[in-house]
C-alpha cells in the first residue's frame, strides 16, 4: 500500500463516525407565551404566538384579543391585529435615538419591555467570494457598511434571504417550504476598521453545490437565485437575545434572555434601523476569487 | 506498547519515600490485595503500569489516563475526551500532578489520547477527593504521577511502532551506581503522511511528548533527580487556521536522608501550559493565545516518631495566568493577571494499635490575588461599574483545610474506613461545553470569583479473602462544593476579555456508592466495580436557580476488567463498560422567531441519552529473541460495534411529519489496532 493509500485507510478507521436519527421520548410541558416585537424605521409589528409540543409540526398562528400599545415621549400607539400579516401591525416608524416601550396585555398578563433604536448602517457593498481551503471552495457574502457611531460598540442583526430561481421542482418545493432565513446572525463592532464594520457570512462548499445532495439544498445557491440582505443595528438587549437564542439552540440548552418583564414569556422586543444590501441575483460567473 | 522492563526506583508517593534499589521486573508489581487493605487513606486508587500494558486501549495507545476509567467513582467525560470525571465533579476540578508539576489538559488530539508515555511513568495515585494534607489544589481529585527513574547498573532501549504514533526509550546510568537516565518520546505520524499527499501536503497534524529524567546519587544522604517533560499538538489547515496546545514541566527534587526514620524532600517546579489558536481567511483575522505558569517552591520532612509518621512542609507558587489575549481583526485585548499561593501542612499518620490506624492533618492554604493589573466593580448584568488598578495585594483568600481518614480493623480480613476533607482550587477551568477543551479560557480566585470549596465525608468497607485470592470494596460518599461558575446564558469565551463578566457562580453536590470486587490471583485476573451516583448543581440565573441535574451525572456506572495469561507468550485482555446515559437538556416545546422554528428549554438537564456500554479486547504476545524481546499487540475497540452517543442534535426537518428529529452522532465503531515493540 502506498503511503498515499495508508492515509485515507487510517482515517476510515478511526473516523467511523455515524449518525442516525433516534426515538426521542419528549416531555409535555405548558406552552409559553412568545412576543416578539419591532418598531422599525419601516413600520412596527408585534406577534404574539404560544409554544406548540415537539410532534406538532403545525406554526401556531398570532393569537388575538391582546392589548398591544407602543409608546415613547409621552405619545402611545395602538397596535391591531392585522390577519393578513398575522401580526399586530402599524405605520409608526422609528425614530433613532428615542426610547420605545411595548405594553402587552393578553389573558391578565402584562408584559412590558423597553428598546432604544440606534443609528442606521447603511450598506456600502455586497459581494460573493470564493474562498480556497485545501482543495475545495467556500462561497462567501461579503458585506461592508458604515459603522454609525465609530467609538462605541454597536450591535448588528443581519439576516440574509434567497428566493430560489431553481428549475428542478423538487428543490423549489423543498425550499418554499420554508420561513428561514438563509443566513442570521448577530455581531458586534469590535476590530472593525475605523468607521466600517464588514462581516463574512459562509454560504457553501463548491463541491457540495456540484453533488447536489438533498441534505444540503438549504445550504445551496442556484443559478439565478435572487438574494437580499438585511441589516439591523440592534441594543445590546436584543443582541443578548439572538446571541444567546443562537448558543442555546446549537447545544447549550438554555433559552434565549428576554428583554421582556412581567408575567413569564419568551421573545424580545426591539427599537431597530434597517438597512438593505442591493438585491443580487447569485451567478457563477459573477463571483470573485480571493 | 509496554513499558521497559528493568529498572531501579525510588519510589515517591504522597511525599512518603519509600527506597527500592532491588532490580524489578515492573510487569509483575502489581500491587497487592494486602497493601490495598493496609491502605489508611480512604478513596485512593492506585494505577499499575504493569496492568495498563495489558489492557486493550482505543488504536493501541496505551493510555493512563483513560485506565482510570475503569475505576469506581471515575467516569469519563464522553468518548473522545481525555477528561475524567471523579465524584460527581467536572474534568478541570481534577488536579494532575506529573513529579510534582500541575499539567491541564493532560490529553493529545483534542483528548482522545493521552500526553503522558506509560513508557516513562512508574504508576500513579488517584486520591478521590480525600487526600493528606501534603496535597491540595483540585477540589474533585488529585492524581499524582511520577517519571521512572533510570536503570543505575545497565543499559536498556526499546521501540514501539504503533498505528498512529511511534516510540523510543532508553535508560541507564550516567556514572554507575551513581546516577542515571531515562529517555522516553513519543510522535505521532499522520502528518509524515499528509505530505506525501497532493491535497492535504500543506496541513498540519501531529503531537508528541518527551521525558527526560537524571537521576544523581551524591551520597548515602543526599540524591537530586531532574524531570522534564514536554508535551504538544498542532494542528493547522494551511496559512488559514492553526491549533496548537500543550504542556512544558520541570521539577528538580533533592531528597536529603537525616536518618532512617527522618528525611527531607525539597523541590522546584515550573510549569507551563500554553494554548493557540489563530485563523486568518477571507477578512477574519482571529487569534487567540492563553496560558498558565507555576513556579513553585516546595519543601516537605517526614520523619517516623515510634508510633506516629509525620509529615509537614510548605510550599509557595507565583502564578501567572493570562485567560486571554486576542486579536479579532484590528482588536487586540489582553487579560493577564497574577497570583502568589502558599501552603503549610502537618500530616500524622498514627498507628493507635492493631485495630486503629489514623491519617489526621491539616492545610492552610493562602491564595493572594497580586495588583498591576485590572480589576473590577460589576453590577448583576456583568457590566462593568468601575474598572481598579490596584498595586500590591489584592486580596487574600485563607483557607484552613482540616483532613482525615481513619481505618479500624474489625479483624485480620475486615476494615471500616472513615474520611473527611477540605480542599480548595483557585484555578477555574470555563468550559464552553460539557467536554473539556485546550482551548477552554481559565481564571484565578479574584475580587470577584471567589476560591472553589469542597468538603467531602466518606466512609467504606474493605475485606479480603483468607488466602488474598480476592477483595472487595464498598465506599459511600457526599460532596458538597462552593462557588462553581459557568458562563451565563448567551456569553461564550470570546464574548468579552474581561472573564468575570462572562461568569455565574453557584454550588454542587455529589453522592453516591462505589463497590468494587478483585480477584488477584490465578491465570484470570481482573476486577468488577459499580457506582451508583448523583450530581446536582444550583447556580442562580440558571434553571431559575433551582437545583438541577449535573451534565456528568450518570446514574449506575459498571466497569468488568478481566486479564488473563493463556500461555506465556499470550496474555488475552478485556474490558467492559457500561454507564447510563448522559444527563441532556432537550427541548420540550417549540416555537417561531422571525419565521424560524427554534427549541423551548423546559428544564436544564431534564432528559438522559441513551446508555453506554463497549467491550475492548486485547491479545499480547511476548518473545525472547536474543537479548531482544518482541511484543506484538493486538486490540479490537468496540468489539460489537456499538454505536454509543457522542452528541445528540435537535433539528427542523420539514419532511418529518413533527416537523423536528433528534439525530444521535457517535464517532467510533469497531476499532482494530496493531503494534510492535522491541526492546533490549
Amino acid at each position: 500500500m502506498t503511503t498515499k493509500g495508508i492515509y485515507p485507510c487510517l482515517f476510515l478507521i478511526a473516523l467511523t463516525a455515524c449518525t442516525k436519527e433516534i426515538d426521542f421520548d419528549y416531555h409535555d410541558v405548558e406552552p409559553v407565551l412568545m412576543i416578539e416585537g419591532r418598531v422599525t424605521n419601516e413600520g412596527s409589528e408585534v406577534t404574539i404566538t404560544r409554544t406548540r409540543n415537539m410532534e406538532n409540526s403545525i406554526k401556531n398562528p398570532c393569537l388575538t384579543g391582546a392589548e398591544v400599545v407602543i409608546s415613547a415621549d409621552g405619545v402611545e400607539e395602538r397596535l391591531p391585529f392585522d390577519p393578513y400579516t398575522n401580526c399586530y401591525r402599524s405605520a409608526l416608524c422609528g425614530t433613532v435615538g428615542k426610547t420605545y416601550h411595548l405594553d402587552v396585555k393578553f389573558e391578565g398578563c402584562h408584559y412590558e419591555a423597553t428598546s432604544t433604536m440606534p443609528a442606521p448602517a447603511p450598506v456600502k457593498s455586497a459581494e460573493f467570494i470564493w474562498q480556497p481551503v485545501m482543495k475545495e471552495r467556500l462561497l462567501a457574502y461579503e458585506v461592508w457598511a458604515v459603522d454609525p457611531e465609530p467609538d462605541v460598540r454597536n450591535y448588528y442583526w443581519y439576516r440574509m434571504d434567497r428566493r430560489t430561481a431553481t428549475t428542478r421542482e423538487d428543490i423549489s418545493a423543498y425550499l418554499s417550504a420554508t420561513t428561514d432565513a438563509y443566513r442570521w446572525n448577530v455581531f458586534d463592532d469590535r476590530g472593525c476598521p475605523p468607521g466600517l464594520i464588514y462581516r463574512d457570512v459562509m454560504c457553501m462548499s463548491e463541491r457540495a453545490a456540484e453533488e447536489n445532495e438533498k441534505e444540503n439544498w438549504k445550504s445551496i445557491l442556484y443559478e439565478g437565485d435572487t438574494i437580499t440582505f438585511t441589516l439591523m443595528t440592534i441594543d445590546r438587549p436584543t443582541y443578548d437575545f439572538f446571541r444567546s437564542l443562537r448558543s442555546g439552540q446549537s447545544g447549550g440548552g438554555a433559552n434565549p434572555t428576554s428583554n421582556i418583564t412581567g408575567d413569564n414569556c419568551l421573545g424580545y422586543f426591539t427599537a431597530t434601523s434597517i438597512t438593505h444590501a442591493d438585491t443580487l441575483r447569485f451567478s457563477y460567473s459573477n463571483i470573485r476569487q480571493n | 506498547m509496554l513499558s521497559l522492563v528493568v529498572h531501579t526506583a525510588r519510589a515517591q508517593n504522597d511525599g512518603d519515600i519509600q527506597r527500592e534499589d532491588t532490580l524489578q521486573e515492573v510487569t509483575v508489581t502489581s500491587r497487592s490485595a494486602q497493601k490495598r487493605m493496609a491502605e489508611v487513606q480512604i478513596g485512593v486508587e492506585k494505577v499499575e503500569i504493569a496492568t495498563l500494558a495489558k489492557m486493550p486501549a482505543l488504536f493501541g495507545e496505551k493510555d493512563i489516563i483513560k485506565s482510570l476509567q475503569l475505576l469506581p467513582g471515575v467516569k469519563s467525560e464522553n468518548e473522545a475526551s481525555g477528561g475524567y470525571e471523579v465524584r460527581g465533579g467536572t474534568a478541570s476540578q481534577n488536579l494532575i500532578l506529573l513529579d510534582g508539576a500541575t499539567v491541564y489538559n493532560a490529553g493529545h488530539l483534542m483528548g482522545l489520547f493521552s500526553t503522558f508515555n506509560d513508557d516513562a511513568l512508574t504508576g500513579g495515585s488517584l486520591y478521590k477527593g480525600l487526600v493528606p494534607a501534603q496535597l491540595g489544589g483540585g477540589t474533585s481529585s488529585v492524581f499524582d504521577i511520577d517519571t521512572r527513574p533510570g536503570d543505575l547498573h545497565a543499559y536498556h532501549f526499546g521501540g514501539t511502532v504503533g498505528l498512529l504514533s511511534a516510540k523510543v526509550v532508553a535508560e541507564g546510568p550516567l556514572g554507575k551506581d551513581r546516577s542515571s537516565f531515562l529517555f522516553a518520546g513519543r510522535r505521532s505520524y499522520l502528518d509524515l503522511f499528509l505530505k506525501a499527499t497532493k491535497d492535504y501536503k500543506d496541513n498540519t497534524m501531529h503531537f508528541y511528548d518527551v521525558n527526560l529524567r537524571l537521576n544523581f546519587r551524591f551520597s548515602g544522604r543526599d540524591r537530586l533527580s531532574l524531570s522534564v517533560f514536554r508535551g504538544r499538538d498542532n494542528m493547522g489547515i494551511e496559512d488559514l487556521m492553526n491549533m496548537e496546545w500543550g504542556n512544558t514541566t520541570a521539577t528538580a527534587d533533592w531528597l536529603h536522608t537525616f536518618s532512617d526514620s527522618h528525611y527531607a524532600n525539597t523541590q522546584l517546579v515550573y510549569s507551563d501550559f500554553m494554548s493557540d489558536v489563530g485563523i486568518d481567511m477571507l477578512n477574519i483575522y482571529y487569534t487567540m493565545k492563553g496560558y498558565i505558569r507555576h513556579a513553585t517552591l516546595r519543601h516537605n520532612q517526614s520523619m517516623t516518631l515510634g508510633r506516629h509518621r509525620l509529615n509537614t512542609g510548605l510550599e509557595s507558587t507565583y502564578l501567572q495566568l493570562q485567560s486571554a489575549e486576542w486579536d479579532i481583526n484590528l482588536l487586540h485585548q489582553r487579560e493577564k493577571r497574577n497570583a502568589w499561593t502558599s501552603a503549610l501542612w502537618v500530616n500524622d499518620d498514627w498507628h493507635i494499635g492493631p485495630r486503629l490506624d489514623i491519617s489526621a492533618g491539616v492545610r492552610l492554604h493562602l491564595f493572594s490575588v497580586l495588583g498591576g493589573k485590572p480589576y473590577y466593580q460589576l453590577d448583576n448584568a456583568g457590566d462593568i461599574l468601575e474598572t481598579l488598578h490596584p498595586e500590591g495585594i489584592v486580596k487574600t483568600y485563607a483557607d484552613v483545610e482540616p483532613r482525615l481518614s481513619m481505618k479500624w480493623n474489625i479483624n485480620r480480613r475486615n476494615s471500616l474506613k472513615l474520611g473527611y476533607s477540605r480542599t480548595s482550587q483557585d484555578i477555574h477551568a470555563i468550559r464552553g461545553s460539557s467536554m473539556s477543551m485546550p482551548f477552554d479560557r481559565y481564571t484565578m480566585s479574584s475580587n470577584i470569583v471567589l476560591p472553589e470549596r469542597a468538603d467531602q465525608v466518606a466512609l467504606g468497607w474493605v475485606g479480603i479473602t483468607p488466602r488474598g485470592d480476592y477483595d472487595f470494596s464498598a465506599e459511600t460518599y457526599y460532596k458538597h462544593i462552593n462557588n462553581v461558575y459557568d458562563y451565563r446564558d448567551g456569553k461564550s469565551f470570546h464574548s468579552e476579555i474581561e472573564i468575570e463578566r462572562l461568569l455565574l457562580g453557584g454550588k454542587g453536590r455529589a453522592y453516591g456508592l462505589e463497590l468494587c470486587a478483585r480477584k488477584n490471583t490465578g491465570r484470570l485476573t481482573g476486577w468488577l466495580s459499580y457506582t451508583l451516583a448523583w450530581s446536582e448543581n444550583k447556580i442562580e440565573g440558571i434553571n431559575q436557580g433551582r437545583w438541577y441535574t449535573a451534565s456528568n451525572d450518570r446514574r449506575h456506572d459498571i466497569a468488568l476488567v478481566a486479564l488473563y495469561r493463556l500461555s506465556p507468550a499470550w496474555e488475552l485482555a478485556a474490558t467492559w463498560r457500561y454507564n447510563t446515559g448522559q444527563a441532556l437538556t432537550a427541548p420540550s416545546a417549540k416555537y417561531e422567531v422571525d419565521g424560524t422554528t427554534y427549541y423551548y428549554y423546559a428544564e436544564r438537564n431534564g432528559y438522559r441519552a441513551p446508555a453506554y456500554h463497549r467491550l475492548d479486547l486485547s491479545a499480547t504476545w511476548t518473545r525472547q529473541v536474543g537479548r531482544f524481546r518482541h511484543i506484538w499487540a493486538f486490540g479490537i475497540y468496540n468489539a460489537y460495534c456499538r454505536y454509543n452517543p457522542f452528541v445528540i442534535r435537535f433539528k427542523n426537518d420539514i419532511e418529518s411529519p413533527t416537523g423536528s428529529v433528534a439525530e444521535q452522532t457517535s464517532l467510533f465503531g469497531i476499532i482494530p489496532s496493531v503494534s510492535f515493540t522491541i526492546k533490549y
